[in-house]
């Protein structure tokens, strides 16, 4: 069983890490706010990263797919020039609710289109790995051909012990749900802390279903 | 507007969130008080939506401070506030104020502001510190270093808490922009009022109050809501410049595209005389003419009034074997009023009575000509009845005589209304159309070949100003494109006209049109004076053509029921206007 850790740089090349840059200086509760973070430019950050990194082979990254002003093709060729093999969504929208979410929508950022924007990526040799944090958006990720996916557990926000198990056994059904539509999926779970990770796998330990690993945030650099 | 205007306080104040340095100084040479210069002005633009302003694109605080030392600061003499984000939690709020004062910024704005975000991620950006509440601490901050500061709200709690962080501008954003085709939006001018005037309960007066966003596209809709509500100004964003320039851009392209039809003009005018046009339609009559003028089968041409009917007559009569005489114009809608049926066949001595003369009717003369009959639906039947037998026989018979005078002669015809709708109500006789009709030309309005327009501009031009070189420029071309022209080719050239003869500079600009959009606004306002308050929603009257009616009527009121003017505008004779103002019985004092 893998376990990634999300970071926002690293020296050398670990082919369990997933790098995303634009996240440098965050914890984890901020971490989750990032699509509304004007803090950089998350893909030209990422690309720098990239390019000052040694032992580039099998790299991991995270992109902003809801970038408007980036060329899809060649930003995908450039990725895959400088060892980067597995690309996930993130900062993502898989958050928005209510008239913001709307809003956002109507001008083409939603969860549907960052998954679109990861299936294109296949073509230039990259592996898509999604993001999602609902029943709906794991269907869609599923059905625009995507395999590998990533269950974000919500938002960081301080839950009563019954609402953190509820969110747990949520995440049960979810994985549930989608091996029943697809058993060869990939499937990790995001988890903000360590802690987080072993309250989960003590609460479903023996009895976890199959899934490939987990994702931890990691430290604030 | 002037009424709006008048009725609200005398200081309807005015600003702009922009993004560029040319957008800056526009704006300030149009009046704007002051600018908030902000990362969506930027986006949108490059091409973005305003509302990516919250994506992790650029470092906005830096970003911005460079925008404004490089293009706007240096170029602009009113207040301009920099658009600062909070969300970053690695930014101090001392540091951005630092930034902004050293840039050159007048003051600061929360920009973008977490009070358009919902839902639980709006919370975790107020439990993080990274949402409203560090906002008020930078309008704070700001204003007791003497900065100006304009607060973002959405709501009373918002505004009160803004009013008490020291902020001495407050802006209601009342969502983005709906025609912006961000955010569809269903407020109404009446609901928007109700959203500011309830953001803004118990916010002291001495606080300066603006609107942003929402339902205002428009300096009507700004102030009708400034008029109605109490906030004193509104904020341009995608207003001011994403939205006009836009359709400015695309028709300047537009005119473009003319022009580059105009290359071959001079070679097409040459090639006839009467008529204009390289629209698909107007080819596909010049090939007919060219076929068929030498034949003397009879035409029938339908069109519009004022299309062109009569000079594509005129141009089958030159092309054909007749052209040495002269061609005989029947106006029908005159004989309609007066005997026709006398006028057209003439009569026997005596037949009017004892002592009265024999009459020679006009058909009598046209040995080895062209007769064109204008307007042949008006006819009464009888007269209708009796052109058949003219038709199938080539003899004309006096009334009351006995004798066939055998003529020779090409007829054509013509008609205003579509001839389905004539067959239907009954009005031309079924047999005579089909005699009518041997080849028929369907001649479409001006409106629905604008393609047309810049051959015709120039060749009307030309005739009118022969003795000066006076051209039309593209903006100009673009005026004459976007009129309906509901009286045609006679109203284009009556347009023309006027705006050469009452303009003395070498080229004609889109301004030497402004009384194209005057007659719009009459007409629009004319009919807005006629429809009942209570009546039933009524169709787009722009999309319906006028009626010659219409045209006619709104004439009319133009030139104060004088029908020597009247005439000359509509480019008719006072007889036929007499005779279609009693035909349509138009009101005439």
């Amino acid at each position: 069983m893998k376990i990634l850790t999300m970071v926002s740089h690293c020296k050398n090349n670990s082919s369990d890490q997933i790098l995303c840059p634009i996240l440098k200086g965050l914890n984890s509760a901020q971490s989750d706010c990032a699509i509304i973070i004007p803090a950089g430019n998350a893909n030209r950050l990422l690309l720098t990263a990239l390019a000052t990194k040694k032992n580039r082979a099998n790299c991991q990254v995270a992109i902003l797919c809801n970038d408007p002003f980036i060329d899809r093709d060649s930003f995908f060729l450039e990725l895959y020039s400088l060892g980067v093999r597995t690309i996930s969504n993130w900062p993502s929208s898989i958050f928005l609710e209510q008239s913001f979410k709307k809003a956002m929508s109507n001008i083409g950022i939603h969860p549907e289109s960052e998954f679109e924007y990861l299936t294109q990526a296949t073509s230039a040799g990259l592996r898509p790995q999604a993001f999602i944090r609902s029943l709906d958006q794991g269907r869609q990720a599923i059905e625009k051909g995507i395999k590998d996916l990533i269950i974000h557990p919500g938002l960081n926000q301080k839950l009563t012990l019954k609402a953190q198990n509820a969110v747990l056994d949520s995440l049960q059904l979810m994985i549930e749900a989608f091996l029943n539509i697809d058993p060869n999926l990939s499937i990790y779970i995001y988890q903000h802390s360590l802690k987080d990770l072993n309250a989960y796998r003590e609460r479903y330990s023996g009895k976890v279903s199959p899934i490939s690993g987990y994702v931890i945030y990691g430290s604030v650099e | 507007m002037k009424k709006l205007i008048a009725s609200k306080k005398s200081s309807f104040s005015f600003a702009a969130a922009v993004g560029t340095g040319m957008t800056a100084k526009a704006a300030e040479k149009g009046g704007a008080e002051f600018l908030l210069l902000v990362n969506a002005g930027r986006l949108r633009m490059r091409g973005a939506p305003s509302l990516s302003c919250y994506l992790p694109l650029e470092n906005v605080n830096t970003w911005i401070a460079n925008i404004g030392k490089t293009e706007v600061l240096n170029r602009c003499k009113i207040p301009v506030l920099m658009g600062c984000s909070v969300a970053n939690p690695q930014d101090n709020i001392n540091d951005i104020i630092t930034l902004a004062k050293e840039s050159g910024f007048t003051g600061v704005t929360n920009f973008p502001s977490a009070c358009l975000i919902d839902g639980d991620i709006r919370e975790v950006l107020e439990l993080q510190n990274m949402g409203f509440e560090k906002e008020c601490e930078l309008i704070k901050a700001a204003s007791k270093q003497g900065l100006q500061t304009l607060a973002y709200v959405t709501n009373n709690d918002e505004a009160l808490q803004m009013a008490a962080a020291g902020a001495s501008r407050l802006c209601i954003n009342i969502g983005f922009t709906n025609s912006s085709s961000v955010e569809p939006s269903n407020l109404t001018v009446d609901n928007t009022v109700k959203i500011i005037d309830r953001a803004l309960r118990n916010i002291p007066d001495h606080i300066a109050t603006y609107v942003e966003g929402g339902p205002i596209t428009t300096p009507e809709s700004a102030l009708a809501i400034c008029s109605k509500s109490r906030v004193q100004g509104y904020i341009a964003g995608s207003t001011i410049d994403r939205i006009p320039l836009e359709e400015a851009i695309i028709n300047i392209a537009k005119s473009y595209r003319v022009i580059s039809n105009i290359e071959n003009i001079d070679s097409i005018i040459q090639e006839s005389s009467y008529i204009f046009g390289s629209s698909k339609k107007m080819l596909q009559i010049k090939k007919m003419v060219e076929q068929f003028a030498s034949l003397n089968t009879p035409i029938l041409i339908t069109g519009p009034s004022g299309s062109g009917k009569d000079a594509l007559v005129e141009e089958i009569h030159q092309r054909s074997d007749k052209h040495r005489n002269k061609i005989i114009h029947v106006d029908c809608l005159n004989l309609a009023l007066e005997g026709g049926l006398e006028f057209l066949f003439g009569s026997v001595a005596g037949y009017q009575g004892k002592g009265s003369a024999s009459k020679i009717g006009v058909l009598e003369y046209v040995n080895n000509t062209t007769i064109y009959f204008d307007e042949i639906s008006a006819l009464d039947h009888e007269t209708q009845s009796k052109l058949i037998n003219f038709f199938d026989t080539g003899t004309v018979r006096r009334l009351g005589d006995d004798k066939h005078h055998q003529v020779n002669c090409r007829i054509i015809s013509s008609t205003r209304e579509p001839i389905d709708q004539l067959l239907k109500k009954g009005v031309l006789i079924e047999e005579l159309y089909y005699r009518l009709s041997a080849l028929y030309i369907s001649i479409p309005a001006l409106n629905k070949r604008t393609e047309d327009i810049p051959f015709l501009a120039k060749k009307f031009i030309a005739d009118i100003k022969k003795s000066h070189s006076q051209k039309i420029s593209n903006s100009g071309l673009s005026a004459l494109m976007e009129y309906d022209w509901p009286g045609n080719i006679r109203e284009f050239k009556n347009a023309l006209t006027r705006a050469c003869l009452l303009n003395h500079s070498k080229t004609l600009k889109s301004s030497d049109f402004n009384f194209l959009k005057e007659l719009l606004i009459t007409n629009s306002i004319d009919e807005a004076s006629v429809v009942p308050l209570n009546a039933p929603e009524k169709k787009s009257l722009s999309a319906q053509p006028l009626t010659e009616k219409d045209w006619i009527t709104e004439t009319l009121q133009r030139n104060r029921f004088k029908r020597g003017p009247t005439a000359t505008a509509l480019g008719i004779t006072t007889r036929t206007l007499y005779s279609k103002i009693k035909k349509y019985n138009i009101y005439s004092p």
